[in-house]
């Protein structure tokens, strides 16, 4: 099984045939020289090259986070509907080919339009004003045009995943959502010339000790999270081509998420503890460590819970996968058994984890709160009860998840375990404010202030009720197969 | 299944379950190399399943598949590279020629770049597309993009090729091109494991059936053992003899006999001489042969038995 990203590429080259015919090579220069032709008669004043780097701007963006993005979600979701993913799989085309071919494979046509509209922006850039800073926003756009298509076969391979009984996979709802989530790196890239060409100088931003152009940054955090986008489907596409992969890349993303956005905080802030009575005695002092541990620690938190419900959504959850958990379980094959845990499950156990790492820190690291004296919540005291309030009603939550999806006939289970919580958020908690105490709201929601006791217990006995029924329901479940 | 013969597939305990019902209930058996084997059974036996699951895509609940000596559950990609696997509803690239179809999966499946052409070519002019070799797929018959399929799934040489329903929706001509080309792969040596409903035609070619039936295997039988001597015999009679049955058991390369008064079949392990001479030897002891020949097991009627009797 040899590995070819672009040179001898099978799947690329197979793309690139359907793709690239002689009247699609013809149309695209054509349809894009009459736009231009179009908007420089009707357009408002302004030079020509301030006019051509503005269209060029607009056309890429549409093409590449509109149109490309579209493409690139069908890119394997058409191979399902087409019934050609099985002898696709079947193949031995190495994961990085078959990534590499689908994801600039798909999107060719579109990269050819893309890459003129890119050659007029980047010479038309040369002759205007802050042409570095116009290059490194081009550069910006290209590898987020990458990211977008990206992200966007990581969830139709999520979609696959979760329906690999269907023969038939209904794209639209997939690709308006990639395309919408697309469309918004528009105001990331291009801030100020496609709203108004109003010219705003590249501001400086601080990110931990440094400070750098606000251009530079972003341009950073973009190759950061498109390597993880590439890594991630990557891992999905090995996972289609029948390769085990563990689970830990996804928590590893989690903890280098936590530590790069914690970054962003400002280094340095207000002290509080100072004993000032006018503006002019405020003292400045650069943020103390402890700070940044304990966002790192409730980014960690926080990006695991919310990836936890994410993918408990997102996933393949019928009570089959647990029975095959249990066989591996009692087989002792532990090697198997951690391949085959479920994501979410990992990510509230990395939670917990990270609850428990929360608690030691808030415990021994008081002193600072002294030291600092910034007066947000006293942590040991309501922080701690509050994170594993918060961790235990979203075991509640997984557990509603999976007896929903436990039940035979359940129909659409997904969307009846969201109204459940809807009602448990939501409608329960306004009912039940209107007519008792509030601090009844503890019973439905994770609330900090009221006590540790009335914080964890009631979310604590909710859990064990909600697993001890799951069991029943995976028992009953299995008597029935 | 005789050990003498060379072991292509085992199965053993293969367990698949859905979410409503168990597909495959603790499977085990094997096909031998160099056989045709059909697979058959009622709607909802598991053939498809059973049939996924050695192509290695789809992973059991437990159990285990060795084909050709690998593990298909520990490296099913080793295994991809020694199979093919058409499926029952199946799709083609219907806007690339024959040629750019198969030379695609040929590349994809690791063909070095020097014999991809001559290999291509010449899996073009064994399915008899030589003529359509630079046609749009999209524009073939469906008996013709039958066979495309079947060539993207033998572009890399497999020993054993897996077939879910090949001939469905074939006109009987198309099947019966069908059935001569399994019948040419299998002379060069190509296990293969067909499914259909179609049981006249898999009489033609196979050679092994396995019989399903709620995700059991409820037969599986080499009846056509190339290399064996043992043949299944017919003997009728003009006129009752009631020593019929002694005069058989008598005879010692005769046995599972099942005899009335006029006609008995039972197995004999000898020559096509040796027979010439049994038949003399029955004559010389009184019986008045009306005919005996060897007793050709029809799949139909072998099915059809197996199912009503479990």
């Amino acid at each position: 099984m040899s590995i070819a990203i672009f040179n001898n590429n099978p799947e690329l080259k197979r793309n690139v045939l359907l793709e690239l015919t002689r009247q699609r090579l013809i149309l695209m220069p054509l349809i894009m020289g009459l736009i231009y032709l179009i908007s420089f008669n009707f357009g408002s004043s302004g030079s020509f090259a301030t006019k051509a780097n503005a269209l060029s701007q607009l056309m890429f963006a549409i093409i590449i986070f509109g149109w490309g993005t579209w493409q690139a979600t069908t890119s394997f979701i058409d191979e399902i509907n087409d019934r050609t993913w099985d002898q696709q799989r079947m193949t031995s085309l190495h994961p990085i080919t078959m990534m590499v071919g689908k994801l600039f494979g798909s999107t060719i046509y579109i990269w050819y339009g893309a890459v003129m509209a890119l050659f007029i922006y980047f010479i038309t850039s040369l002759s205007l004003d802050e042409s570095v800073l116009k290059i490194k926003t081009g550069i910006t756009a290209i590898l987020l045009g990458i990211l977008g298509h990206a992200v966007a076969i990581i969830v139709s391979l999520l979609v696959i995943r979760k329906n690999r009984d269907k023969s038939k996979i209904n794209t639209r709802p997939i690709s308006i959502l990639c395309v919408l989530f697309a469309l918004s790196f528009i105001s990331y890239v291009f801030p100020f010339h496609i709203f108004g060409s109003l010219f705003i100088a590249d501001p400086q931003a601080s990110w931990y000790a440094f400070e750098l152009p606000k251009s530079t940054l972003t341009l950073i955090f973009v190759i950061f999270y498109l390597s993880w986008a590439l890594l991630g489907l990557y891992y999905l596409v090995r996972g289609e081509l029948q390769f085990a992969n563990k689970p830990t890349l996804f928590i590893i993303f989690l903890v280098c998420n936590a530590i790069i956005v914690t970054g962003l905080i400002p280094n340095t802030g207000i002290n509080n503890s100072s004993n000032w009575t006018h503006l002019n005695e405020i003292e400045i002092k650069t943020i103390p460590t402890s700070l940044y541990i304990y966002t790192f620690l409730i980014y960690c938190f926080i990006s695991a819970i919310i990836s936890s419900y994410f993918i408990v959504i997102m996933d393949i959850k019928d009570f089959i996968g647990f029975k095959k958990l249990m066989f591996l379980a009692k087989q002792k094959t532990y090697k198997l058994l951690y391949n085959e845990i479920p994501v979410y499950i990992l990510s509230l156990v990395f939670a917990a984890i990270v609850a428990i790492i929360f608690t030691i820190y808030a415990l021994l690291a008081n002193p600072d709160k002294e030291a600092w004296g910034y007066n947000y919540y006293n942590i040991s005291k309501t922080g701690i009860p509050f994170v594993f309030a918060v961790l235990l009603f979203a075991v509640r939550d997984i557990c509603i998840f999976l007896w929903v999806n436990f039940t035979m006939k359940a129909r659409r289970a997904d969307t009846l375990a969201l109204t459940y919580l809807v009602i448990l958020y939501v409608l329960i908690p306004i009912l039940a404010s209107q007519l008792a105490d509030k601090s009844l709201l503890n019973l439905f929601v994770a609330m900090p202030g009221n006590g540790p006791l009335l914080t964890m217990i009631p979310p604590a006995i909710q859990a064990v009720v909600m697993v001890y029924i799951l069991r029943q329901r995976f028992k009953s479940a299995e008597l029935l197969s | 299944m005789p050990l003498k013969y060379p072991i292509m597939v085992q199965v053993e305990n293969l367990t698949y379950d859905y979410p409503s019902h168990r597909a495959l209930d603790g499977l085990s058996f094997s096909i031998p190399s160099g056989s045709i084997t059909a697979l058959v059974g009622p709607n909802g036996a598991g053939k498809t399943t059973l049939m996924r699951c050695l192509a290695g895509l789809t992973r059991p609940l437990m159990g285990s598949i060795m084909i050709n000596g690998t593990d298909v559950l520990e490296d099913p990609r080793k295994v991809h590279r020694q199979i093919g696997f058409l499926a029952d509803f199946f799709g083609l690239y219907d806007k690339l020629t024959i040629y750019e179809a198969l030379t695609y999966f040929a590349k994809a499946h690791d063909v070095p770049n020097d014999e991809v052409d001559k290999r291509v070519l010449s899996i073009i002019e064994r399915l008899h597309l030589s003529d359509k070799t630079h046609a749009d797929i999209g524009h073939l018959s469906r008996g013709m993009k039958q066979r495309v399929a079947i060539g993207q799934t033998m572009v890399h040489n497999p020993g054993f090729l897996i077939l879910d329903e090949p001939a469905s929706g074939l006109d009987p001509e198309a099947r019966h091109d069908l059935a001569n080309l399994f019948k040419e792969l299998n002379k060069d040596g190509i296990t293969l494991l067909v499914s259909s409903h179609i049981l006249a035609e898999l009489d033609e070619y196979s050679n092994n059936l396995v019989i399903m039936r709620e995700g059991k295997i409820v037969d599986n039988d080499f009846f056509e053992q190339k290399n064996t001597d043992t043949r299944h015999l017919l003997l009728k009679l003009t006129q009752p003899n009631t020593e019929l049955l002694s005069i058989l058991e008598a005879e010692t390369q005769i046995s599972n006999i099942e005899a009335t008064e006029t006609s008995a079949s039972f197995d004999f392990d000898g020559t096509e001489t040796q027979q010439a001479e049994l038949m003399v030897t029955l004559i010389r002891k009184g019986l008045s042969v009306l005919s005996f020949a060897e007793e050709k097991v029809n799949m139909q009627d072998k099915y059809l038995n197996t199912i009503k009797q479990k």
